[in-house]
């Protein structure tokens, strides 16, 4: 897989996994070990979706994940 | 005129927006609002506390100073004399505008550290980040120091030396559970019978210490024999009673004292001078005598809360104020008319307040179990009375209304539903869901009085006083009834049990063999043999746990000990003994249950997939697991589309049932320091998702790192697919008095359905079919994900949305982004 | 050895040596090779005073001893802390980074949040 953000190249299991956006869908959370973004990644094709973008809150984070998790088949 | 028809106005666009945060602060009095706005918030953000917090350091100096000086002193005089130098020297203030008083630090923006809980602790709090009081290099010198000197001298160090190593061991990998065997740290009920109901002050309360004191001395003084032996010891501890209320007695003097100052030098205006000189009579009057007012009761109140956390980090709040408040309150409102109902508000939403603003340094395990609060701080509204009668009063609907507009996350309510609720009391109960506090959850309460009478022998009458000694668990505030101590270590990561059963007992997160080794799983030739493994991890954990606690509290008047608590507890007055003593109570253990439904849901797709349709080997099974489900997303999806518990689907519902009857079973045969029973009660607060990273991957198709479900009996998030009745269905099958001790059940439903009179009605149908299903507890979360969306794009402007989170509520911005998450992804459920 | 004098050995080492009350200096002092920078180590959730297991060397190791000693079979890994100098540990092996958000949950793996690592993260 690889990282949309710094083309850092690894399999997906070398990204570190985070959680998922729901347990009945793909689509789960990992940050990659060389730029430390977060990635949405659909675990089925083992491929990027989008970059998760941290806000500067301590606390929000908005991940902007609506939408992408939906249920699978 | 015209302005107040432009509020009116803006509060109805308000209501439409359903934006209730900014409502509440419009409709508060000028008072409650900069009250409201003035406290600190305490709870930490995700496990970090916010920035301005800082740990006191004064009280644990002061507290070393005194402990050391009598290092030859019996435990409970000691301890005693040191907390009554915190008493008479720690800094004391007063907020402006307020009107109660009383906290337990030195500055409002302060937390409590009690240094004599836990070594680690202590250390965890030097590592801290943010916490340490300007200069930080003075700071972190002294906290050395000070942990210097209490390196494995605490509570925690001492129970720690005498559990067996391997339980010791196990226990603190964190693996299997939290909380501390000590009442250092722990939910300490309030003897509320003998202190509001009795009508006893500090004074009345040395009366009767001098008067057990006489008559013990006439004995000690007497025939000598074996019998007066333990009467020296008591007489100690008498001593020990006698002098923290005396200290306490001081305190409250002290604050009445600075009251006076204050109005007499400093405050020009003559209303808030006349308030200082109230609040200095009130500190005159309680707590050494029973309390003439409102006020005064409410102080009372607040005096004995602030004590007992001087004394001890307590986690919980068990309460019950419209019961106990509501003498006092109709005597003021309605019958001598002393005060407005206004008025009233006003100090009912002051009390809620000072309770919000206290806050103590917990470890990181709790600040992420608890996120956003700093203890579950629930109290009781509701239920009857002791002959049965309907208790709801006129105080009732003004916590609720006081409720709405301080918007506090802690207190949280719980209310004691049953058939006789007034319609009007249920209204201002469904206008406080709807607001989206979250609270109060709603429990069922013939089903709990019958459930107290059934697990551990509470006799009706006391049954019928029950108050949430933490999140959920039932407690009479009776003589023998009251809990002094719920020690937090029989809190099992029940996820666990079939994680150990796959694994043969090893923990490949801690990497230790941590249960018993029930066999090679991909060898099990049947579901029999699966289950009966998980039946032996269970026994080992529930086990395990338990004995931390029953060596804990049976230690704890000699390691740690309240002497506060004891002089406020009728049968340590009586009998001279710490009231943390197993002797005189009757026992009101659970375990809770962290991580549960993850075990039916597990075991159900184990037999689905392995041993009924065999589409995988449990060896594949156990592979994916030991890899975290790594390139196997088709078979993990497989396991997620077994059956699920929440959805009245009898193949799943069924294994939940039997899981829950084999833990009943085992309750009736390990035993608490009292002899009664140990049942189990499913419920998770955020412990969800400070486990995430800590349970393995498992057959329900979670990943290591995957929130766990959200708790108690609730299904997991997203996984209930056939709507509410299905939910409710599936948890009416549990017995909820014969199966455990309470069962969690979280809910989201949708804002927009429920709006308006129509709303009321379908709500009120629901709890309709929940009471006649038997569920004994069920609470709500109605904010929309647009708004959860918005507060995690634009935190700064949706600062005081509040969330159920599972056995509390808490602020949507002060919890980490995970557990947002894990919200979000909870079922809206249309009704 | 029996089974309570076997883990009479392990509570020790988990309070020992790693516990004992240490200077300002030493307290703040983070080793260019700590244990916390390692990939092998495993923060305790439990106590999150910056205490962890090694992943790999087991009780019975002693990275401090000269010659040190590894020990890597066993069923419990090696308590340490997150500050303990790792320079002679021949497992030591460098994490890519190290997640310092303390706003975010028990990561036995990958997070360490005590004050002295901040910054530390890449």
């Amino acid at each position: 897989m690889k990282c949309t953000e710094c083309s850092f190249e690894a399999p997906v299991a070398k990204f570190r996994y985070l959680y998922n956006a729901r347990i009945d869908a793909s689509i789960a959370l990992r940050q990659c070990p060389q730029c430390q973004a977060w990635l949405a990644v659909d675990e089925l094709s083992g491929s990027v979706k989008q970059k998760v973008g941290p806000g500067e809150a301590p606390w929000g984070k908005s991940a902007g994940i609506e939408g992408l998790a939906e249920d699978a088949r | 005129m015209a302005q107040a028809a432009k509020i009116q106005e803006s509060i109805e666009d308000l209501e439409k927006k359903q934006e209730w945060w900014w409502i509440a602060e419009k409709k508060r009095s000028k008072r409650l609002d900069y009250l409201r706005k003035a406290v600190w918030k305490k709870g930490a953000i995700g496990g970090n506390y916010a920035p301005g917090v800082k740990v006191d350091l004064e009280i644990p100096v002061l507290f070393t100073q005194m402990y050391n000086w009598w290092k030859f002193d019996p435990p409970m005089l000691r301890r005693a004399k040191a907390n009554a130098h915190i008493l008479d020297n720690m800094t004391i203030f007063i907020t402006d505008h307020a009107q109660l008083v009383g906290y337990v630090g030195t500055t409002p923006n302060t937390l409590l550290w009690r240094i004599d809980g836990a070594s680690m602790v202590n250390e965890e709090l030097y590592n801290e980040p943010g916490v340490m009081p300007e200069p930080e290099q003075a700071s972190l010198k002294k906290v050395a120091d000070l942990n210097a000197a209490w390196a494995g001298q605490t509570a925690v160090d001492k129970v720690a030396r005498i559990l067996d190593p391997e339980d010791a061991v196990k226990f603190l990998s964190g693996a299997i559970g939290w909380g501390a065997p000590t009442s250092a740290y722990g939910y300490s009920g309030k003897d509320y019978e003998f202190l509001f109901a009795q009508r006893n002050g500090f004074l009345d309360i040395i009366e009767k210490i001098d008067e057990a004191i006489e008559k013990a001395e006439d004995r000690t003084m007497g025939a000598p024999g074996p019998d007066i032996l333990p009467l020296y010891e008591r007489l100690q501890n008498w001593d020990a009673m006698k002098m923290i209320l005396e200290a306490s007695i001081r305190y409250a003097n002290r604050y009445a004292r600075l009251a006076r100052i204050i109005a007499e030098n400093y405050e020009t205006d003559p209303t808030r001078k006349e308030e200082l000189i109230r609040l200095a009579e009130t500190c005159e009057h309680v707590p050494a005598h029973a309390p003439r007012s409102l006020q005064e009761s409410l102080q009372y109140d607040h005096f004995v809360q602030v004590l007992a956390r001087i004394e001890a980090l307590e986690g919980a709040w068990p309460a019950r104020p419209d019961y106990y408040h509501w003498p006092m309150y109709h005597k003021d409102v309605n019958v001598e008319k002393n005060i407005t109902r206004e008025e009233a508000l006003d100090l009912v939403g002051e009390f809620m307040i000072r309770a919000y603003e206290v806050g103590g340094f917990g470890p990181r395990w709790a600040r992420e179990g608890l996120q956003g609060i700093t203890g579950t701080w629930v109290w009781t509204l509701g239920g009857v009375n002791k002959d049965g009668t309907d208790a709801c009063n006129d105080l009732t609907v003004a916590f609720l209304q006081a409720a709405r507009m301080v918007r506090v996350a802690n207190p949280t309510f719980a209310f004691r539903w049953h058939p006789k609720v007034a319609d009007d009391v249920m209204r201002e109960v469904f206008e406080c869901i709807r607001h989206g506090l979250g609270y109060p959850s709603i429990r069922n309460d013939p089903v709990l009085i019958q459930n107290a009478m059934h697990w551990h022998g509470h006799p009706l009458e006391e049954a019928r006083t029950w108050v949430h000694q933490a999140c959920m668990s039932p407690c009479p505030t009776t003589k023998h009834g009251v809990q002094p101590m719920r020690m937090a270590s029989a809190t099992a990561n029940c996820a666990k049990m079939v994680e150990y059963a796959l694994h043969n007992g090893y923990d490949f997160v801690v990497q230790m063999q941590m249960g018993p080794k029930t066999g090679d799983a991909a060898k099990f030739k049947d579901f029999e043999e699966f289950f009966a493994a998980w039946v032996k991890q269970m026994e080992w954990l529930t086990n395990t746990l338990v004995r931390t606690v029953n060596l804990g509290r049976y230690k704890d008047p000699e390691f740690f000990g309240r002497p506060f608590l004891s002089a406020t507890y009728e049968r340590a007055v009586e009998s001279g003994l710490d009231a943390v003593s197993p002797v005189g109570e009757r026992g009101n253990c659970w375990i809770t249950g962290f991580t549960w439904v993850e075990n039916a849901d597990s075991l159900a797709a184990v037999k689905k997939l392995v041993f009924d349709d065999k589409k995988y080997t449990m060896a594949e099974l156990l592979d994916a697991l030991r890899t975290n489900w790594e390139g196997r997303e088709d078979m993990r999806l497989d396991f997620v589309k077994a059956p699920k518990w929440g959805n009245d689907d009898d193949y799943v519902d069924d294994i939940m049932l039997r899981c829950l009857r084999e833990v009943a079973r085992h309750s009736r045969e390990i035993q608490c320091p009292c002899g009664n029973t140990w049942p189990l009660l499913p419920e998770n607060v955020s412990g969800n998702i400070h486990y995430s990273s800590i349970v393995g991957a498992l057959p329900n198709g979670r990943r290591l790192g995957d929130a766990l479900y959200d708790g108690g009996i609730s299904p997991g998030p997203g996984l209930d697919k056939k709507g509410p009745t299905a939910v409710l269905k599936s948890c009416g099958k549990i017995d909820h008095v014969g199966d455990g001790r309470a069962f969690l059940l979280n809910q989201r439903l949708s804002p927009t359905q429920l709006a308006g009179e129509k709303g009321y009605q379908l709500w009120k149908a629901y709890i309709k079919t929940w009471a006649d299903l038997g569920l004994d507890h069920v609470q709500f979360n109605m904010v929309s994900d647009e708004t959860l969306r918005a507060a995690q794009r634009d935190p700064e402007k949706y600062q005081e949305v509040i969330v159920r989170v599972a056995g509390y509520s808490a602020h949507f911005v002060d919890i980490s982004r995970k557990t947002q998450d894990n919200i979000i992804q909870r079922t809206i459920q249309g009704i | 050895m029996g089974r309570r004098d076997e883990w009479k050995q392990v509570q020790n080492s988990m309070y020992g040596e790693i516990t004992k009350a240490r200077s300002v200096e030493e307290r703040e002092k983070v080793p260019d090779a700590a244990c916390g920078l390692c990939k092998n180590f495993a923060e305790n959730a439990y106590a999150s005073d910056g205490r962890g297991l090694c992943k790999i060397l087991k009780v019975g190791s002693n990275i401090a001893a000269d010659p040190p000693v590894f020990v890597t079979a066993g069923e419990v890994g090696l308590p340490t802390m997150f500050n303990t100098d790792a320079a002679a540990c021949a497992h030591y092996a460098k994490m890519d980074f190290i997640d310092t958000d303390g706003t975010e949950v028990a990561d036995p793996g990958y997070r360490r949040v005590q004050r002295q690592m901040e910054g530390k993260g890449k």
